[in-house]
């Protein structure tokens, strides 16, 4: 087994890599930060194809 | 046989009938479908089968694990690592030892993995009402612990009497070996039942070969998706796991190559093309590559192979463009996203329509992927600097290391990031990414060990995955089955956290900085497997990351 310290500060992606992953952003709260989340949820989830 | 044969019987106890008829079940090859039986005992469980099994021997051997959820990753992952064609089953007792495995059914049922439960069950007399560990429905005389098995198993079953073995058994390997409705099966055994006599037709342990079919596309559905694929202009393949599971790699490598189509991996169906197969513009949808992602959102037409269409893979429906053609022997799957549905086993269904294709080509654009891969190594390199080394340049130097080996994982940071970095050799992948089971890993790389002694198996897991569960390492130490931990200690749940903050959250009860804890962890991962019998080492911050010339210790056990 080798153990080994990584930096939690990064995630995998990088470029154009990745893409939306739907995890519900809570509607209200207190920060810009949430507001500006939920305004990006609301946007990528009108773009969603339901069809089935 | 002569009339009088067909007669004959033979008085075994129920549990002991269940072990001989289980050590008779073939695949097309001879070798045992249910490999063996990993076993944590109790009043449940012991008494019963506990004989049964010492009795059979080798010739359905038992292996003792150390927690009842982690011993059934074992055995999941051995079946993963067979594509389904071998499993093995566990048995646990009464109560917590079955509701710990519960979880693992879940695992097992998502990723359509078949595993045998065998779980102990109060008495089918109820003379001794409550048992020890019973659980009592006031409104319901006929509800045990293990009625929490039905919605995460294929096929469930409680044996209150011995002759229900007659049918319950056939009905469990006909689930365990049928392509379409493959899962885990509970067969919930009241521990009375286990001890008692039957006299049971000696025919009933006759060697049986269970064939895995391989149903063949129904004519119209094969006509309108070849008129489909004809008509289009740029289709890309969704390569899911049910690729590997009907062995139709080579099948879709050269389908792929044929007709010039892009394929896009799949968290189950990744290396089965090898990343180097020059279609294999590698991972899809929220952790996929650039040029996957590039030629999925470009495409006229998805044929969607073998996959449950997660959410991952779609971008949560937000990837695709484009009609889709559903290729899949199981037809819930095949009708998903409102497909045109080819319900066929994927290697016939790959030929049937090569068949009809004839020497059709696309021309796709394959400077992205070039690209891509390229962007990957540079990515993945060694770190130039100080600072902890990130999980891709983690992730470089064991595939630097150790370009062959299986890598493997099931929850945290490292799932997205191998299944977007990590350049598989041929069958060199092996993710639980349908219930992302944290826990999973050390379990899995002992069950994928097993079914894979020819490869290096490359277990990544988290600090936090690790905690969760550890313990199979012992096992894997006393039984000398070696594979490679790479443990990345980030300090708590790094994937979570970024999740967290990504949703506009605060940085809140992931890592241990932001825990309400008295004391940070100074947790010694060397010292902890060590204790176990494990060889563990402690990379020094950046050497590991660069390359070298020999894969890293693949032994795990001190000798
Ligand atoms: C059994 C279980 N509980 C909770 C989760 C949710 N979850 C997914 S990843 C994760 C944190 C993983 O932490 P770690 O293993 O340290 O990986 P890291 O992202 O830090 O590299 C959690 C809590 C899960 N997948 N499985
Ligand atoms: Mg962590």
């Amino acid at each position: 087994m080798i153990v080994i310290e990584t930096t939690a500060a990064v995630g995998p992606g990088f470029g154009d890599a990745g893409h939306w992953w739907d995890v519900a952003v809570p509607a209200t709260g207190d920060t810009d930060a949430l507001a500006q989340a939920y305004a990006h949820y609301l946007t990528m989830a009108a773009r969603q194809s339901l069809i089935n | 046989m002569t009339g009088q044969d067909m007669n004959a019987t033979i008085r075994l106890t129920a549990a002991q009938a269940m072990v001989r008829w289980l050590s008779v079940q073939r695949t097309d090859d001879g070798a045992r479908f249910i490999d063996g039986v990993w076993a944590i005992f109790g009043h449940g469980n012991v008494a019963g089968l506990g004989q049964a099994l010492h009795g059979i021997g080798d010739a359905l051997p038992t292996w003792r694990g150390q927690n009842e959820q982690t011993m059934a990753h074992a055995a999941i992952a051995f079946a993963k690592g067979h594509g389904r064609r071998r499993a093995q089953a566990v048995t646990a007792s009464i109560g917590p030892g079955s509701t710990n495995m519960v979880t693992a059914a879940a695992l097992a049922h998502v990723n359509r993995l078949p595993v045998l439960f065998i779980a102990g069950d109060v008495f089918a007399s109820r003379r001794p009402d409550p048992v020890l560990q019973q659980v009592e429905g006031f409104g319901d005389g006929t509800v045990s612990a293990n009625d929490c098995f039905r919605p995460v198993v294929r096929y469930f079953d409680r044996i209150t009497r011995p002759e229900h073995l007659l049918t319950a058994l056939p009905r469990a390997m006909r689930v365990m070996t049928d392509p379409a409705e493959c899962g885990p099966v509970c067969l919930a055994f009241c521990q009375d039942v286990q001890a008692e006599a039957y006299d049971w037709p000696e025919a009933f342990f006759a060697p049986r070969i269970w064939h895995i079919r391989r149903p063949a596309p129904d004519a119209d559905e094969l006509a309108r998706a070849v008129d489909l694929i004809k008509a289009a202009k740029a289709p890309v393949i969704v390569c899911g796991g049910g690729v590997i599971h009907s062995g139709a790699e080579q099948a879709l490598a050269d389908f792929a190559t044929r007709h010039a189509i892009p394929v896009i991996e799949t968290q189950a169906g990744k290396s089965a093309l090898p990343q180097a197969h020059p279609m294999n513009f590698g991972a899809a949808g929220v952790d996929g590559s650039a040029a996957a992602n590039r030629a999925a959102a470009g495409a006229d037409l998805i044929l969607a192979i073998g996959t449950r269409l997660q959410d991952f893979t779609t971008g949560s429906r937000t990837l695709f463009d484009a009609p889709l053609i559903g290729i899949n022997v199981q037809p819930h799957d095949a009708a998903k996203h409102g497909a045109v549905t080819l319900v066929a086993d994927a290697r016939v269904a790959l030929q049937a329509l090569t068949d009809a294709l004839g020497d059709l080509r696309f021309a796709p654009d394959t400077d992205p992927r070039a690209a891509w891969l390229a962007a990957v190594d540079a990515h993945c390199a060694a770190p130039a600097g100080d600072g902890l080394p990130t999980d891709a340049q983690v992730i470089g130097a064991v595939q630097r290391a150790a370009p062959d080996g299986i890598a493997m994982c099931a929850a945290g940071t490292m799932p997205g990031a191998l299944k977007l970095l990590w350049q598989a050799a041929q069958g060199g992948y092996h993710m639980e990414y349908g219930y992302s089971c944290m826990g999973y890993e050390i379990a899995g790389a002992m069950g994928l060990a097993l079914a894979r002694p020819d490869r290096q198996v490359l277990c990544f897991v988290g600090d936090g995955s690790y905690m969760m569960a550890n313990s199979e390492l012992a096992t894997a130490v006393m039984r000398r089955i070696p594979f490679t931990v790479i443990l990345t200690d980030n300090r708590g749940y790094g994937c979570i956290n970024r999740l967290q903050v990504g949703c506009g959250g605060v940085p809140f009860n992931n890592m241990y900085a932001d825990c309400n804890v008295e004391a940070q962890p100074q947790i010694d991962f060397v010292a902890h497997a060590g204790s176990m019998g494990a060889h563990a080492v402690k990379a020094p911050p950046s050497p590991i990351c660069r390359p070298r010339s020999r894969p890293p210790a693949p032994a795990i056990f001190r000798r």
